[in-house]
């Protein structure tokens, strides 16, 4: 048995820890977070000058040799950086639906311009909400996209059992009205954009497009949920340096139990996110039929571990992590974002249920 | 990264395979299979004599204690083969659970200190089964802080007087030997004036009283010394060295790598399956617990792939990292939770004792009444706690207002 990353593939994650320790400064967050700024164009371009974001691309699309573990690293090493870059969605979301449908000219012309950063792509996951209508090939309607402010081409996936349909929309071409909004994390775009009778290419209807959703959906989540995991033990990290360093009666305040005690629970729960998560590494390199219930458990996983260690470690900052000049709300922030971005928990609770449900229809996992 | 054996683990695994499946005594397969590890019912079968037989039958054939040298009685296997044997073994090492503190903790503290010709002559009978050992550390008044102990042994000649008292000790009654941890100077702080010494169980002067549980099972004892001696030959390391012992014994306390580790959620999610087939509102009973169960699978599947990282340091020569430590803390309290919410599920019928009409309410309804001790049981979950936040995160250590004080000018309380 080898559960484990190998040599080679830890030594990358090392190598990018490095470079986004030097690259991506606090400087560097901080900039978008008290800006209009939509992502760092600085920090997205030195990351694409490093051409990691062909892992787990076939190389007829211009992709590496390095895989989707390679992959699983790197998005750790995003969350553990807090970056602001569309890295969750033109190669988490957007690519993995590229890579997922069955239109290879829309591959082999939109793939090699996203992994070279020539392009930024995303993807907006609706729930067959009544706030878009698709007519023939044209939309009509409103969605909420992430990183929709910067996005060179848009994917809309409309989930409703026979009724779905996947979509590609250009805001150049097709004149889509973008306008950024507010949110919970200065740190990440979401942007609000209006279609009137929009013409949009349509890539699968009904139950081809119901496949497409549920395999993106998989795949994106075990990406999000090494984002999330890399975001988790940052916090952690800061809170224990913390705990140290401040002290209060006379001693650290990380030799008190009570503070121990919640930092250990923090620590366990990073620890089975971090299990589930290598498990959904191993379903989604290796295409496994487990990846659906893999996918599912990393990311419900790391979504409660990553809220947990954020406002623990925030609370253990005391006063201090309540303030703007500490980084601790970037991080209850960013878990708060990367929690719901796939939909929340309560909808991949549901989804969990259903896999066991079916798995032991099945008879056993 | 892939779960698959290399071709030698392949080779090793048939092997083991090959071996139990043509010598397990699969008579016993209903029971066990039945049986939550930490309370097993063989119905007419005698737990001791099974568990005997079994070990027999693998010393004989060069299975039993894998990792030990085979002078000592053992297979002597490597870490990772070790492994693959305690997967195959499956539910028939259920039966030898009762030998698991002798050999994976009495064992290994004789290998380190104990005298070559004592390793010789008590080593293979441990392995073997024949004899079965005990541990006898913690006292009334000493559990967590198990420096704080009481028990008295004072040289007399070549030999040493006990005279205490020692609580929770699992298999006494049925232990030919123990190892014993006691105190020989008072004077001094309380870590500096221990010694282990290993000693006959049926030495004159002790006494052994069972312990009934809240679960009103058996299966702990009290032990009494009343003036027991002990030749000095049998002391396992320095006078008043036996703290630095003690931890080399306590380092072995945990679950062979390699057992499934239960949470009882697969339990659970059956019971509510089966709930629901006969139930209108299946969605509802499924929705109202969603969430639930959620913590407790990912719960559950993260501690089965901890315990698949475990093995992968193994595999490669090396040992388990830090993760080792959440498995009993997760394990103890998702079972007691998890057993809580299934019992409560059926209403006033899950409060019936189940009689094997309903296979998993009768497993559920055992573990929600033996979890309490898990909690407790190889360190509290307060103590496990300490542990992570000491030992991984590197968390400075707490105050320890009796850590320089003569152990009989130590406050306690009576």
């Amino acid at each position: 048995m080898n559960f484990d990353f190998n040599e080679e593939q830890h030594f990358f994650g090392d190598h990018m820890r490095r470079f986004f320790r030097e690259k991506c400064t606090p400087a560097v967050v901080r900039d978008v977070l008290d800006s209009d700024a939509p992502i760092s164009v600085g920090l997205w371009q030195a990351m694409n000058d490093l051409e990691v974001l062909g892992c787990g691309i076939p190389v007829e699309y211009g992709g590496s040799e390095a895989g989707y573990l390679e992959l699983c690293l790197l998005a750790q090493e995003v969350g553990y950086a807090l970056a602001p870059i569309p890295f969750h969605t033109t190669r988490c979301m957007a690519s993995e639906l590229l890579l997922s449908c069955n239109i290879e000219d829309l591959k082999g012309r939109y793939l090699p311009e996203l992994i070279t950063g020539k392009s930024i792509a995303t993807l907006s996951l609706e729930s067959g909400s009544k706030a878009l209508h698709l007519n023939g090939n044209k939309l009509t309607g409103y969605g909420m996209v992430p990183d929709g402010s910067v996005a060179d081409l848009v994917f809309i996936c409309s989930r409703n059992g026979a009724g779905s349909w996947v979509a590609l929309a250009r805001p150049e071409d097709f004149g889509v009205r973008q306008c950024a909004v507010q949110t919970i994390d200065p740190t990440r775009d979401l942007a609000r954009m209006d279609f009137c009778e929009t013409e949009v290419s349509i890539l699968a209807r009904g139950d081809e497009a119901a496949r497409l959703i549920e395999a993106v959906s998989s795949r994106a989540a075990v990406l999000i949920a090494f984002e999330q995991l890399g975001g988790a033990q940052k916090a952690l990290e800061s809170g224990v340096a913390y705990a140290k360093d401040r002290y209060a009666f006379g001693r650290p305040i990380g030799s008190f139990q009570a503070i121990k005690h919640q930092l250990a629970d923090v620590y366990t729960a990073i620890e089975l996110a971090r299990s589930n998560c290598y498990y959904a590494a191993w379903a989604l390199s290796t295409a496994s039929g487990e990846l659906p219930f893999a996918a599912t458990v990393a990311h419900l996983a790391a979504s409660r571990a990553y809220q947990l260690s954020a406002k623990e470690s925030m609370q253990v900052h005391g006063g201090m992590g309540f303030t703007w000049e500490f980084d601790c709300h970037l991080h209850y922030r960013r878990a708060a974002w990367l929690s719901a971005l796939l939909g929340g928990a309560a909808a991949w609770e549901k989804r969990l249920v259903s896999e066991l449900r079916r798995q032991r229809a099945q008879g056993g996992k | 990264m892939d779960f698959a054996d290399s071709p030698q683990e392949a080779e090793f695994r048939a092997r083991c395979r090959a071996w139990i499946d043509a010598n397990a005594p699969k008579y016993l397969d209903t029971h066990l299979r039945d049986s939550i590890p930490q309370s097993i019912n063989l119905g007419s079968y005698d737990l001791l004599e099974e568990g005997k037989a079994w070990q027999a039958k693998k010393a004989a054939a060069g299975w039993a204690c894998p990792r030990w040298p085979e002078e000592y009685g053992g297979g002597g296997l490597s870490p990772i083969e070790a492994v693959i044997w305690n997967q195959e073994e499956e539910h028939y090492g259920l039966l030898c659970r009762q030998f698991l503190i002798g050999q994976g903790m009495c064992g290994p503290t004789l290998m380190a200190y104990g005298q070559e010709d004592h390793k010789r002559a008590y080593l293979p009978k441990l392995a073997s089964g024949e004899d079965v050992w005990c541990q006898m550390f913690s006292e009334p008044a000493c559990g967590s802080d198990l420096a704080g102990l009481k028990t008295r042994a004072v040289p007399d000649g070549d030999e040493w007087v006990i005279n205490g008292q020692k609580i929770w000790t699992s298999g006494a009654h049925f232990s030919d030997f123990g190892i014993l941890l006691t105190r020989t100077d008072p004077t001094v702080p309380k870590h500096k004036g221990l010694t282990m010494f290993f000693l006959d169980m049926k030495s004159p002067g002790i006494e052994i009283r069972p312990i009934r549980q809240g679960n009103g099972a058996y299966g702990f004892n009290e032990v009494f010394f009343n003036d027991v001696r002990i030749p000095d030959d049998q002391r396992l390391g320095p006078v008043d060295g036996g703290w630095k012992v003690s931890l080399t014994t306590l380092m072995n306390e945990r679950l062979a790598i390699g057992e499934v580790i239960s949470t009882g959620f697969d339990e659970f999610f059956d019971l509510l399956c089966s709930i629901a087939d006969d139930t209108e509102n299946s969605e509802d009973l499924f929705a109202s617990f969603r969430s639930q169960i959620a913590e407790w699978c990912i719960s559950q599947n993260g501690l089965k792939f901890t315990v698949s990282r475990m093995i992968s340091a193994l595999s490669k020569g090396g040992e388990p990292g830090p993760e080792a430590s959440i498995g009993k803390l997760v394990a103890a309290r998702t079972t007691q939770t998890v057993s809580q919410t299934a019992v409560n599920l059926l209403g006033v019928n899950g409060l019936v004792l189940s009689d094997g009409q309903m296979k998993q309410l009768s497993r559920l309804q055992g573990m929600m009444m033996r979890s309490p001790g898990m909690r407790v049981e190889g360190g509290t979950d307060q103590i496990m706690r300490n542990i992570i936040a000491e030992r991984v995160l590197g968390l400075p250590a707490d105050i320890r207002v009796d850590k320089d004080v003569p152990f009989n000018e130590i406050p306690s309380g009576i």
